[in-house]
């Protein structure tokens, strides 16, 4: 290539100027910015840090047993390198970086907000040639801004959703969903196909829901060799579809055949009644994102009728191109709502009849795609009507009232006040401190040996079990910590 | 030629680097304001609520939780206490809702005043409350008219659950005895094996107490 035909900037503002334009600089601005307000919905997780429900085993696993053992066996039915991996960034992020592992729950929440940002920003770095930049950024403010309960106060369940690393394991749906429409879209050389069959292996690594989501990958292939007449031998030579047998391949080394057994919970799968279904499947999966200021007053017949009319008008006022990702979209959320019903058939008891939207963190994923899928209808429409010059930004408009309305009813200073705090007190620290002066060292197994790499911490009324942290960590911890707050934290735990 | 083109993109590279690193700098900085911003702007709320938290668990029993009693179709918790000085005008209760929003449902409660000659306690003030408004582990404020002459009497606290329609319930923790304490709390009327059954701790061991704390009319509580 020629010098000619590169542009350099020449002056520090035209390289500015670049810099801002760039995908890349605009998709770490949305995160950040989008961090910044999920961190203002749910500052509990930062404010009042403590190691959330599994989040506490999973620590001491990732530091007893090594990242690759409990991403891949800490359950039995899945595996979790996406969760680990930010509980591992966590405690790495604190004992290494910070020097004081016990901020290993702020280091949680902090990094726990960022990836929820970098979901939600993902449509400004990877949907810029399938929606418009406007609709880009639709898509963020909506997920931004997507509801987490608040109407059902005090049961607004956003505290256990965003700033901890338990559930982020539903967003990896949405992450899936991205790169498969991504990669069916744009992805050409085998480079860029493993780059997201890399990241699509994550998340089906993850949520083991994202593996029926492959197939929508081979759709590229199946309409080349459909529509476009390519020989068998053709398709099965395309540089992507051998990245995506790789993908499989690895899916199924990693996760293996997926099993309907319930290992998590021993008792029978609860049934769940026909209106149950209605009501998990298409009120609280496909239609909440237009509905929720309304839902307690659906009904199932309600739902049904909202189901058909939104199936309808995507169906009918919508780009022939688009179909195929419509179709995907709401197929997803069905797919979802029934292994839902077949395995958590309980969460219909929780929504007890449009009463609750608890807990939100099973449906959050759903609504997310969903939310994507009409950003795109809505795209499609304006391009339609963009003959029609101020008629065509009303979807845009429609889209912005609707994240103006989720703002209006779920307001950050109100979340703040209204959320369930969980509060150690500072007994992590000073149930570390007496453990290391009582020399309560285990082995990796829990055994207690004097020589033991690990301190066993329970702490006191606070959690059933005890979490063991590297010995030198907590001494490090110590060290760092000045003693005169440390004082103060024995003082006021003691009070 | 090729040289000062060479120096030219080296040039180049260097500046889009500044450029990069200027914005992306810029962007952390505004990113931590803003971080700090949200800490400074939540800060006093969630402090005023921990404080709350604290107050709660010191003035609650320390004891272990040994159980947590459903409250619904009628079932009695009553729990005997000592008002130590004049003007009791208040009680506050823990309550827990296994981490739902509780149906609309109403519980009454009483307060029964202990005469010097065991007779029966009369009762001195009545009231209810909607079960909707419990959070769960939080307290709930009781007030009524103060008791001037409160000092040194015994009272029994006593709730009667009104009947839920729904599953969601609110209940009221009961605590490890501390010091084997006299008065631990009666559940009078067991709950409904129905109800018992749906998730909810069955074992109610006689000697565990509320977490219940007096109030009194003066400045400061």
């Amino acid at each position: 290539m020629s010098d000619t035909n590169v542009m350099y900037p020449t002056r520090f503002r035209d390289a500015i100027v670049q810099v801002l334009r760039s995908p890349v600089f605009q998709f770490v601005f949305a995160t950040a910015a989008a961090t910044i307000i999920f961190f203002a919905r749910a500052p509990s997780a930062y404010m009042t840090p403590v190691l959330f429900a599994e989040d506490w085993d999973w620590t001491t696993m990732v530091v007893t047993r090594g990242f690759w053992d409990t991403a891949l066996h800490a359950r039995q039915d899945y595996c979790i390198v996406g969760n680990i991996a930010l509980v591992w960034l966590a405690i790495q992020l604190a004992d290494v970086v910070w020097g004081d592992i016990f901020c290993a729950p702020q280091c949680l929440a902090v990094i726990s907000y960022a990836f929820f940002g970098v979901v939600a920003s993902l449509p400004v770095l990877l949907l810029r040639r399938q929606l418009r930049p406007a609709y880009c950024w639709a898509a963020w403010l909506l997920a931004c801004s997507m509801p987490l309960g608040i109407h059902s106060l005090p049961a607004w369940s956003g505290f256990e959703i965003l700033g901890r690393g338990v559930n982020v394991g539903y967003a990896f749906l949405v992450v899936a969903f991205v790169l498969v429409w991504y990669r069916n879209t744009e992805v050409q050389s085998w480079r860029s196909a493993a780059l997201v069959d890399a990241g699509l292996l994550v998340c089906c690594a993850t949520n083991p829901i994202c593996i029926p989501l492959l197939s929508a990958t081979v759709w590229p292939s199946l309409w080349r060799w459909l529509r476009h007449g390519a020989s068998l031998g053709e398709t099965v030579r395309n540089t992507t579809f051998i990245s995506l047998c790789v993908l499989v391949i690895g899916c199924v080394a990693i996760n293996g055949v997926p099993s309907a057994t319930r290992p998590h919970h021993a008792e029978q799968p609860v049934s769940v009644s026909f209106d149950g279904f209605v009501e998990m499947a298409f009120a609280r999966g496909l239609v909440y994102p237009l509905v929720w200021p309304w839902y307690r007053q659906l009904s199932t017949g309600i739902t049904l009728l909202a189901t058909a009319g939104l199936c309808v008008v995507l169906a009918v006022w919508t780009l022939p191109r688009q179909r195929p990702l419509i179709a995907a979209g709401v197929g997803a959320v069905l797919l979802v709502s029934v292994v839902l019903a077949m395995c958590r058939g309980e969460l219909a008891t929780c929504l007890g009849g449009y009463r609750n939207t608890f807990p939100d963190r099973y449906f959050y994923a759903q609504n997310l795609v969903m939310t994507l899928t009409l950003v795109a209808w809505a795209s499609g429409i304006a391009e339609r009507a963009v003959r029609l010059r101020w008629l065509s930004w009303l979807p845009l408009g429609g889209l912005v009232v609707i994240a103006v309305i989720s703002i209006h009813f779920e307001p950050p200073w109100r979340i703040s006040d209204s959320q369930f705090l969980m509060l150690d007190d500072g007994g992590l620290r000073v149930a570390a401190r007496r453990c290391l002066r009582e020399k309560v060292f285990v082995d990796g197994h829990g055994t207690r040996d004097p020589d033991g790499p690990f301190v066993e911490i329970l702490v006191p009324g606070f959690r059933a079990g005890p979490i063991r942290l590297r010995r030198q960590s907590v001494e490090r911890a110590m060290l760092a910590h000045p003693r005169h707050s440390l004082l103060a934290t024995i003082r006021n735990h003691a009070h | 030629m090729s040289e000062k083109r060479a120096l030219g993109r080296v040039h180049e590279c260097g500046i889009t680097i500044a450029a990069w690193s200027t914005c992306l700098m810029a962007l952390a900085a505004v990113t931590a304001l803003g971080f700090r911003g949200i800490e400074a702007w939540a800060r006093p709320i969630f402090d005023a609520r921990i404080e709350e938290l604290r107050r709660v668990a010191r003035e609650f029993p320390s004891g272990g939780v040994v159980a947590a009693v459903p409250l619904s179709d009628g079932v009695v918790v009553r729990q005997d206490f000592d008002a130590f000085q004049d003007g009791l005008c208040g009680l506050r209760l823990r309550v827990v809702t296994w981490q739902k929003t509780p149906d609309p449902y109403t519980c009454a409660w009483s307060l029964m005043r202990h005469a010097d000659d065991q007779s029966t306690p009369e009762i001195v003030r009545c009231g209810t409350f909607s079960a909707d408004v419990a959070r769960d582990w939080e307290a709930i404020t009781l007030l009524f008219e103060p008791v001037s002459d409160s000092a040194a009497v015994r009272y029994t606290f006593r709730i009667k659950a009104g009947s839920a329609e729904g599953a969601n319930l609110v209940g009221v923790p009961l605590y490890a005895s501390p010091g084997g304490q006299r008065n631990g709390a009666r559940v009078v009327r067991r709950p409904h094996p129905g109800k018992a059954a749906s998730g909810h701790p069955q074992v109610i061991p006689s000697d565990a107490v509320l977490a219940l704390q007096s109030l009194y009319d003066e400045p400061g509580w």
